[in-house]
């Protein structure tokens, strides 16, 4: 992934993570659609031009949330109609646009990050130990193992002659048939794994060395801080016009 | 007899954890239209399946830091499959994973019937609840919300509690767990 051309893609995960908390926690007090709106656009303009994914595809992946956040605000303002209380359109529309906000950039962080960067850098950086950090990856590796299983157990049943029920309720009751030999030779192959990983030394010594090197660049590091000035110039921008309601809680 | 976890419950956490990843998935395609559709209150019923993963590593394991360990890399993955909540779910997972383990260390980590995953559970759910309180800006939802509490906390009692139980001891009767701590307590 390291030989990418695309800066996102290229980008350490730990300053993209910087960024997504950056995200996270201002859509998380915002309780006005202004900023999140504009950091919205930002996002899209941003992701669309300086990583690998196309603005249809960034679109495509957060299609559902669109829908979702639409119907979450419908919800909230027949309730609120209902019971007769303040509507507080704008509040709602912020609630709205703060789902979007989350999830246009966790679907650029996600779609443009390694798994195994992602791991380094929990173990680099967050000093998870390497005893926690490489199990995960081996399993993350297994996902695709999971969907042929689930492919062979289907073709298991059909052989034996059973029928895949249409009504949803009785197919939601049935997935027991599938989630019980899933989960069985899960834990079948992570003990043989760990007896291979145990048979290999693995965790025995303490200087042990990565194959992978993570490194924070200079360029990397200026764009992430000029991105959060820019994020933080918007804060301030459209908190001197009042357009910012930050409140951890909400009164009416 | 409080040991320390080892490798292999740590790597079989994982696979479970993945595998974990790739059914909430599954839920996620559920909950989100029944959010859509219902508000709220629908995604409030089928809630307690998310408690699941640090429930499930908890009843398995029964060591120190399984339902934690369990709970975090599910979130991990889920993450990894392109979650919508981003690094929400990383705190959601953290707190379902401290609510299930205080929940068992009150029991001192030898209680694991229905009764303690059931507290785990609720317990889990209240601490995730919190959160949502502030991210999801429930105070909007007004009187909304006694019900959703109300069916949350059904919720994480039968499809939390209820089910990890169920597939646990089915688990442990296809005989793969050997050598794990579940298998050595039987009759419970």
């Amino acid at each position: 992934m390291r030989q990418n051309k695309y800066f996102i893609d290229k980008m350490n995960p730990l300053l993209k993570i910087f960024i997504l908390l950056i995200i996270t926690i201002i859509s998380s007090i915002d309780f006005y659609p202004f900023l999140s709106s504009v950091l919205v656009i930002s996002g899209l303009i941003i992701g669309s031009i300086f990583s690998s994914l196309s603005f249809r595809e960034i679109m495509t992946s957060i299609k559902a949330f669109i829908i979702m956040s639409i119907g979450f605000m419908g919800i909230i303002l027949i309730t609120r109609y209902i019971s007769k209380q303040n509507l507080e359109l704008l509040r709602i529309l912020g609630l709205g646009f703060r789902i979007i906000l989350i999830s246009v950039y966790t679907t650029i962080f996600v779609k443009t990050t390694d798994p195994t960067e992602l791991v380094m850098v929990f173990i680099k950086y967050f000093k998870m130990p390497a005893k926690y950090g490489y199990p995960l990856l081996t399993a993350y590796r297994f996902l695709p193992t999971f969907k042929d299983e689930m492919e062979i157990i289907k073709h298991a049943h059909q052989v034996r002659g059973i029928k895949e029920s249409k009504n949803p309720v009785i197919a939601v009751w049935n997935s027991k048939r599938y989630i019980i030999p899933m989960l069985a030779t899960a834990v079948r192959k992570g003990v043989r794994i760990s007896i291979a990983m145990e048979t290999r030394a693995f965790g025995k010594y303490n200087d042990r060395t990565y194959y992978r090197q993570l490194d924070l660049n200079k360029q990397e590091v200026t764009t992430s801080l000029v991105y959060s000035l820019y994020i933080f110039m918007l804060i301030v921008l459209l908190h001197s016009n009042n357009l910012t309601n930050f409140t951890l809680f909400f009164k009416d | 007899m409080k040991k320390k976890i080892s490798l292999k419950e740590i790597v079989v956490l994982a696979m479970i954890a993945a595998l974990m990843g790739v059914v909430f998935t599954g839920i996620d395609a559920i909950y989100e239209p029944l959010k859509a559709l219902t508000g709220p209150f629908g995604g409030a019923i089928i809630y307690g399946a998310y408690l699941i993963s640090a429930l499930l590593s908890m009843y398995l394991v029964r060591k120190p830091g399984a339902g934690l360990i369990g709970s975090l890399f599910t979130g991990i993955v889920n993450l990894l499959m392109g979650s919508p909540y981003g690094i929400h779910i990383i705190v959601a997972s953290l707190l379902q994973g401290i609510g299930v383990e205080a929940a068992i260390a009150i029991g001192g980590y030898k209680k694991f019937n229905l009764l303690q995953m059931s507290l785990g559970a609720v317990l889990a759910m209240i601490f995730v609840t919190i959160r949502d309180y502030f991210v999801f800006g429930f105070a909007l939802y007004g009187n909304l919300m006694v019900p959703i509490m109300v069916v949350r906390t059904i919720s994480s009692i039968v499809f939390g509690a209820g089910l990890t139980v169920v597939i646990g001891k089915a688990l442990r009767d296809t005989g793969v767990l050997s050598g794990f701590k579940i298998e050595a307590e039987v009759g419970e």
